[in-house]
């Protein structure tokens, strides 16, 4: 080594092991952690790109009924990556089928790629791989359908429509959302049930003049998106550019590069016609369709990187900090004899980037090892929270994702936090000059006169000492504050944007119109469906409940759209929220009248859920309703009063939002207690919407039901009992059908107390024999995709926290072991005029209670208005979302940091004891 | 009446090979009011004598006797108590605490034992000691002469039985050490201050009541140069 500063600084280096080890363990952790942001984001989002693709296959939008043309000009686009069509060819006549419901099979075509985009999985046979083939869905089978490969379907394609016959009677299929006047004629889907003809509408065939003959090559797993309820089984084959006209258009985007204006040029292209994103796929690498759940990811994305190289820059500058004095009396050396200023900051430089050096490749390669080993060790929770799907996802292995283009990244931006951190200490040392750096009088500043000061003789000589120990040494404790700032900055602000993002994926992500029954403590369910809770089920119910195994059973029935009320039974809350979302469709401020009109007529549906007598006695004790009311002997109900109002859940046809927003809702109506709720509910028998008002005795937010349901829903819910539930259930019950499927249908909740009495082999052998009526599962497995995925969002944002902490607890440990180190001398003075160790541990638990406190101000100084200003962001972004101030975050960061900056400070203390012999110098 | 006895001094650092005997077996007493010097060559065992007189450092065997109480028989925390109480310890270095202002710095001990300064005998001090101008200073505010000062001054507030100073005049000028000795000479005969003083000095060293020599960690010589009261 030519240059002699270098050289004396290696040497300087190799003399302080100690010191530069924790320097090289600080750029390694550094490195490290960018590596991780960056590599694991991308591995993470892969990873979970492919779990997700398990629910709605791997392609990113499908765009309906396309022509040539439009195929050609979508081809052109820089964004696609690759294409595959696909046809709707019509029903054919299945009769092979044993289901007198589905007596079709419905054929659709597709290119070879979107078999796989699709999640089309082979259980039997192959794929069609010419004209002429097909392969047959497994449900077909399931359903006792007399086909196997080799035989042949003889296809007369048709479509099927439907008519509505009775004139100035609006004829309404809910769940296929079609509204029909009479001698109006709708095309049907692919989903749509096998109905007879009645008075009402009648279904015909239309022949489209195609046929085919066609060999079965293979049996498909169920598709994700063939309904149960449909008439015809799905069936694939290949795709004919030739003969199947109009087209569907799935592609897959390229992610690699951004494009500004993907979404809203495809939307251009496609015109009026119907688009879809796959937004599950698509969110995690922040491309989705919907920019809210974009700008959240890249919100993360930026968030943690710069709490990373934050917290690294605090770290290595407290470092090189904690060793300014004894690097100052060599550099201080070298300067008598004529070192320059410049020379005294390249010695820093030099430290700095020869530990940079070895710490970049050492820091990427664990990076690297610490994203694949944590994304294996998540893989069982991960596999947990997706096993409570319908469709259990296959096993995704972890691929490390990881290019030239990130390495180059991560190497600049730890190159760029290593000048950064080590640039204040190098200017700092070069201005001091060889007397001040041989003397180690470095302190500017060394001892005030105290004239003015009052004395502290008049505290206990621990209070003294560590009073004027910490005005004395303001400089050196600072490295310690910046650490337990910072360590209390990065928990609080991380674990509450954590919150803050994890509920706006959680209310953006979640299904509308759902309810969920809290599991916890319920260990099996068993649910009752298709108008089968009739006397079997009483039968049943009795068995459960006189079972030994079984401590409690919980009763509860829910139904959908069971009544209607009123527009204007809805409170003022609900329809300011509704405007907003409707000015957003409209593209401009709708006048009150404006939108009073597109509600004067019709009604709000009442969504019901009935509980037993226990459950609504524990529900009523804990929300605010009135005992007298319940005792009244009519029928009574609680009302939620929370509701959520989004552009998710209001569709307006034909319109597309400026953007999405939600509006969290408290008072979904103004009645108040004591008042009717004016309930009608449809009778089949009588043909007409009979009255059923409710008492309204009282209301419950959805914090206050949160130990029983979570709610989402656009519509009011009303919890019953029983009895009451029944009286609902007489009232649409259809004629000479007292059980039929349109009533609301019970679910039992079992809590078991370990007695095995063959309960649950029983129950499960009944469900195994009739799973058109019954459910029974583990109570715990039931979670809708949305909870699976907030849940793998939680975890991998635990994993952040967790390694950004890692980084904060060594620079505190660090700090603090620098900060005791310098006391050494101190000690041993105090210690020769009598010190015991009790009253030197008790100076140094004032002195850190105090520069805790410090920190502990400086950080909420720092904090609030971040916090406030990130929940201004996302709300701005958002809408109306309540999201409440993270005290208790604040709290539990506060408490971990007294534990760790106590902890660390006796271990220190601890280590350091021997000084008995230094107090000469 | 005898206030310091040693009885088998021995201090042995190190391990196996590289053991070296600081001290070796090594007895004597002090009377009360004598002022012992300690003289002997660099490494023959001087500092660590005082500094297992002091209780800062413990003897590999041997005993040591303050006022009748064998100190380092005594727990930690005792021992400590003790020594604020009873011995007053003067370094060349001074080991002021730089964060202590003066008065801080001499009522250190005292305040350490949970009593209040008494007012008087602090100023008192004080002002013996030359110190009333610079009572507010910091230690870094305060010549070598002037910290050796506060420091001779801590260790004589709380009266103790015992003085042991190590080599308190080593880090100072000819005539800024001379004014120390004559401030400790001043101590020993006014209040009756035990001493005993580490020095290489040997004018300094023939000022007290008796010299200890010491090489190899042995006493060689144990001289009375005059006798208590001042007759030489």
């Amino acid at each position: 080594m030519r240059n002699i500063v270098y050289k004396v600084t290696w040497k300087n280096m190799k003399m302080n092991m100690r010191r530069t080890w924790t320097s090289f363990f600080g750029i390694f952790f550094m490195v490290l952690l960018i590596t991780c942001v960056f590599v694991g984001r991308k591995t993470a989002v892969g990873y979970l790109e492919n779990v997700s693709s398990q629910i709605k296959g791997k392609w990113h939008a499908t765009m309906y009924d396309m022509t040539e043309k439009e195929y050609e000009t979508l081809g052109g686009e820089s964004y696609i990556k690759e294409m595959g069509r696909s046809a709707d060819k019509g029903y054919v006549e299945f009769p092979q089928s044993a289901n007198d419901q589905k007596p079709y099979l419905f054929i659709k075509s597709y290119e070879a790629p979107c078999f796989d985009w699709m999640n089309i999985h082979v259980r039997e046979g192959r794929l069609p791989g010419k004209k002429g083939e097909i392969v047959i869905s497994q449900s077909a089978l399931d359903d006792g359908a007399k086909i196997s490969i080799g035989d042949t379907v003889k296809a007369e394609y048709f479509d099927r429509t439907v008519t509505g016959l009775q004139k100035g009677v609006t004829t309404v299929f809910p769940f296929q959302q079609i509204e029909l006047a009479g001698g109006e004629t709708e095309k049907l889907s692919q989903d749509f049930p096998f109905y007879e003809n009645n008075e009402s509408f009648r279904i015909d065939k239309e022949y489209t003049g195609m046929k085919d003959n066609l060999t079965v090559v293979g049996i498909v797993d169920e598709p994700w998106f063939e309904q149960e309820g449909a008439a015809g089984y799905l069936a694939f084959t290949c795709y004919d550019a030739e003969r199947d006209g109009i087209f569907n258009i799935a592609c897959l985007f390229d992610l690699e590069n951004e494009h500004y204006d993907m979404y809203q040029n495809i939307r251009e292209i496609a015109g009026s016609r119907e688009v879809a994103f796959n937004d599950y796929v698509l969110a995690f690498s922040g491309r989705s369709s919907d920019s809210v759940v974009n700008f959240m990811v890249q919100l993360m994305t930026i968030f943690f990187m710069v709490l990373i190289v934050l917290a690294a820059i605090v770290l290595i500058y407290n470092v090189f900090n904690i060793s300014f004095e004894e690097r100052s009396r060599y550099l201080g050396m070298l300067c008598s004899v004529g070192a320059t200023g410049k020379q005294k900051r390249s010695s820093v430089y030099f430290e700095a980037f020869s530990l940079f050096l070895p710490a970049l490749p050492l820091g990427i390669l664990a990076g690297c090892l610490v994203v694949l080993l944590g994304m294996n060790l998540l893989l069982p929770f991960i596999y947990s929270f997706m096993s409570g799907l319908a469709v259990l996802p296959e096993k995704v292995p972890v691929h490390l994702s990881i290019s030239a283009w990130d390495i180059l990244i991560i190497a600049f931006s730890g190159g760029l936090t290593v000048l950064l951190s080590a640039i204040l200490p190098a200017v700092k040392i070069s201005r001091i000059g060889p007397i001040e750096c041989i003397r180690g009088n470095l302190d500017k500043n060394p001892g005030r006169l105290k004239e003015g000061a009052k004395s502290s003789m008049s505290l206990s000589a621990e209070k003294m000492l560590a009073k004027n120990s910490l005005r004395y040494q303001r400089r050196k404790t600072r490295g310690m504050r910046r650490a337990a700032s910072i360590f209390m900055l990065i928990l609080i602000v991380t674990t509450a944007t954590t919150q803050i993002l994890t509920q706006l994926i959680t209310i953006r992500m979640q299904d509308s119109d759902i309810v969920n029954v809290k599991s916890e403590g319920w260990d099996y369910q068993l649910s009752v469906f298709n108008g089968n809770a009739g006397e079997e089920y009483e039968k049943l119910k009795e068995e459960i409940k006189n079972d030994v195994g079984v401590e409690a059973v919980r009763e509860e029935y829910s139904g959908t759209f069971v009544g209607n009320v009123p527009r204007d039974v809805m409170g003022k809350e609900y329809w300011n929220a509704l405007h907003r979302v409707f000015n957003l469709y409209y593209h401009r401020e709708l006048s009150d009248e404006e939108f009073q009109g597109m509600f004067e007529e019709g009604t709000n549906v009442v969504s019901v859920i009935g509980v037993d007598d226990e459950t609504f006695e524990n529900i009523a004790e804990a929300t605010d309703t009135d005992q007298k009311l319940l005792e009244s002997g009519t029928p009574t109900a609680i009302v939620v009063n929370s509701g959520e109002v989004s552009t998710a859940n209001w569709v307006v046809s034909e319109k597309e939002p400026e953007k999405y927003e939600f509006h969290e809702i408290e008072h979904m109506t103004d009645l108040g207690k004591g008042e009717k709720l004016p309930m009608t509910i449809y009778s089949p028998k009588e043909e007409k919407q009979v009255d059923f008002p409710l008492l309204v005795a009282g209301y419950g937010s959805k914090e206050q039901l949160e130990k029983y349901y979570t709610f989402h829903s656009e519509s009011l819910w009303v919890i019953v009992e029983l009895d009451t539930c029944e009286k609902m259930n007489q009232i649409m019950a259809e004629d000479g059908n007292e059980e039929s499927g349109s009533m609301m249908e019970p679910t039992l909740y079992m809590k078991m107390n370990g007695k095995k009495t063959g309960l649950i082999k029983r129950l499960n052998a009944l469900t195994e024999a009739d799973e058109m009526h019954y459910i029974f599962a583990r109570a715990d497995r039931v979670k809708t995709i949305s909870d699976t995925l907030c849940s793998m969002i939680r975890i991998l944002l635990l994993c952040f926290v967790l390694l950004t902490s890692v980084i904060c607890l060594l620079n505190l440990y660090n700090s603090i072991h620098g900060w005791i180190a310098e006391q050494k001398p101190h000690f041993a003075m105090l210690v020769s005029v009598g010190a015991t160790q009790e009253q030197i541990r008790r100076m140094l638990m004032y002195e850190t209670l105090q520069i805790f406190l410090g920190s502990c101000v400086s950080t909420l100084l720092i904090v609030t208005p971040l916090i406030l200003a990130v929940r201004y962001l996302l709300i701005d972004q958002f809408g109306a979302v309540r999201i409440g101030f993270p005290w208790l975050v604040y709290a539990a960061a506060i408490f971990i940091t007294v534990i760790v900056i106590f902890g660390f400070m006796l271990y220190h203390y601890h280590r350091e004891k021997d000084y008995r012999l230094q107090f000469t110098g | 009446m005898e206030i310091l006895r040693c009885e088998n001094l021995t201090k042995i650092y190190g391990e196996g090979n590289i053991r070296t005997h600081a001290l070796k077996s090594l007895s004597f007493s002090v009377e009360k009011g004598e002022f012992v010097s300690i003289v002997g060559p660099s490494g023959s065992g001087k500092s660590t004598l005082l500094h297992i007189l002091g209780g800062v450092d413990k003897p590999t065997a041997g005993k040591v006797f303050i006022d009748g109480t064998e100190i380092h028989g005594l727990k930690e925390d005792k021992l400590a108590i003790f020594r604020r109480r009873q011995i007053g310890l003067i370094y060349q270095f001074y080991n002021l605490l730089p964060m202590l202002d003066v008065d801080e710095n001499i009522g250190l001990p005292h305040l350490l034992d949970g009593r209040k300064l008494d007012r008087e005998r602090l100023d008192n001090i004080v002002e013996h000691m030359g110190l009333v101008e610079r009572r507010r200073h910091l230690p870094g505010q305060l010549s070598g002469g002037q910290q050796q000062r506060v420091s001779i001054a801590r260790a004589l507030y709380n009266r103790p039985a015992i003085l042991l100073a190590d080599e308190p005049t080593g880090n100072l000028d000819r005539s800024t050490g001379a004014e120390i000795v004559s401030l400790l000479k001043e101590a020993n005969r006014t209040w009756k201050q035990t001493l005993l003083l580490i020095t290489h000095d040997e004018n300094i060293a023939l000022q007290a009541d008796r010299m200890l020599c010491i090489e190899d960690g042995e006493i060689t010589r144990d001289e009375r140069i005059r006798s208590l009261g001042g007759d030489e």
